[in-house]
């Protein structure tokens, strides 16, 4: 099996297999331009995020694979658990998402981030725009 | 936070929502009025197969919607002549079977005066030239006529289009006739042929060639359309639907054809 070096934000290398660095389509365009020889640099993603990501791709692949055992409900309660995280490591896993072009991850943190804010009334919405920022100020 | 996301993003979740809660969260701020208003937003408010209706779909994503929401005006318009109680209905080119009429080299769709659908059929040009209908329903007794409801393009009648700068008149109608033809059983179907001409062309005569049992009527009636007969049948009872099929061909002459409006196929009384 072909390896693809990632290389985080931190400088920190995670090596995965070809087949599911394919998945983020922002990869495979770079694997497709450089070549597999030298490290992928995604200057975007912390290492913290780069995991969760390479988690739910592996995931995900093998419950798609022949003789998987997990039922559709088995795979509801992964996805359940896997975004039940903070908003700013929610919002760092849409950017991720977006940023390394994995489409079903940011359907499902988008998703979640919109039952988020369905029920609050604009005001409320305004200030989770808004907090972190001034939090940084 | 939500303002770190990129406008991308921010559309990616607001497209979950329902259209009622975009609306609301616009109100937000100017980033989230942008976002609300994307074509990635409002494509995914639209319907399945959305084209099938719209098929100008000109404009966002967000027009669309809501001139869905208004609602179109799509297969069929049942009326009673108000002075005679007479029964008619009128079937528009949109619930008409037009070959190549899904494809924007052959056929587009445009509003027109006179038309009292929001689009009607505009050939640009083809060889093969086959447009068929069908109507069931219940009508009252009596005898009905179906007819073609159409109209040659005309230098004059350019700013009547919605699209603006046609350059050509329609062309490919002198070589030979179109044939209308009507199926009502129990009766055979019966064809019968005319030459297409513009509502100013109309009495210039020179229908040659075909025999008078076989010209179909034709009649200026409004806003330069023009009805061309396909055939009369007769209700001898009210309590039985009619099924009627009929169409407008020209496939012999294989030349091309351009610049013919379809509005669609009226069904009115004979006395109307």
């Amino acid at each position: 099996m072909v390896k693809v070096t990632l290389k985080s934000a931190e400088g920190d290398v995670f090596e995965v297999d070809e087949e599911l660095a394919l998945e983020s389509l922002m990869v495979k365009n770079m694997i497709e331009d450089v070549g597999l020889d030298s490290a992928i640099s995604l200057p975007n993603v912390s290492s913290t995020i780069l995991a969760k990501v390479i988690e739910y791709i592996k995931f995900h692949m093998d419950a798609q694979k022949d003789g998987s055992k997990k039922t559709s409900e088995e795979i509801k309660a992964f996805d359940d658990d896997f975004v039940n995280v903070g908003i700013p490591t929610l919002f760092e896993m849409v950017l991720a998402s977006n940023y390394l072009n994995v489409k079903s991850l940011l359907s499902l943190t988008c998703n979640t981030v919109a039952n988020m804010i369905k029920t609050k009334p604009p005001a409320e919405v305004k200030e989770m725009f808004t907090s972190a920022k001034q939090a940084k100020a | 936070s939500l303002g770190d996301l990129p406008a991308g993003c921010l559309a990616g979740i607001l497209g979950w929502l329902s259209p009622r809660d975009v609306g609301r969260l616009a109100l937000v701020n100017k980033t989230f009025l942008e976002a609300s208003r994307s074509d990635a937003v409002w494509r995914r408010m639209l319907p399945p197969h959305w084209k099938e209706v719209v098929r100008d779909g000109a404009g966002s994503a967000m027009d669309v919607y809501e001139r869905l929401s208004v609602g179109v005006a799509l297969c069929q318009i049942y009326w009673i002549d108000r002075p005679t109680g007479g029964v008619c209905n009128m079937i528009s080119a949109r619930a008409l079977r037009i070959v190549w009429g899904d494809d924007g080299r052959y056929w587009d769709w445009r509003s027109m005066n006179g038309s009292r659908f929001d689009e009607v059929a505009f050939l640009r040009d083809v060889c093969w030239l086959e447009i068929r209908g069908s109507f069931s329903g219940y009508l009252k007794l009596g005898s009905y006529r179906v007819s073609f409801r159409l109209q040659l393009l005309e230098s004059h009648a350019r700013r009547r289009g919605r699209g603006g700068d046609w350059h050509d008149d329609a062309y490919g109608w002198e070589a030979q006739p179109v044939i209308f033809s009507l199926s009502a059983p129990p009766s055979s179907t019966r064809e019968r042929r005319r030459y297409l001409a513009s509502a100013r062309q109309l009495h210039r005569g020179g229908q040659s060639g075909i025999d008078a049992a076989d010209l179909a009527a034709a009649r200026v009636v409004e806003d330069g359309w023009m009805e061309y007969d396909a055939g009369e049948f007769c209700v001898e009872d009210e309590d039985f639907p009619v099924a009627l099929e009929f169409s407008l061909v020209e496939i012999r002459g294989g030349n091309w054809k351009s610049g013919l409006y379809v509005d669609g196929v009226v069904i009115k009384p004979t006395f109307l």
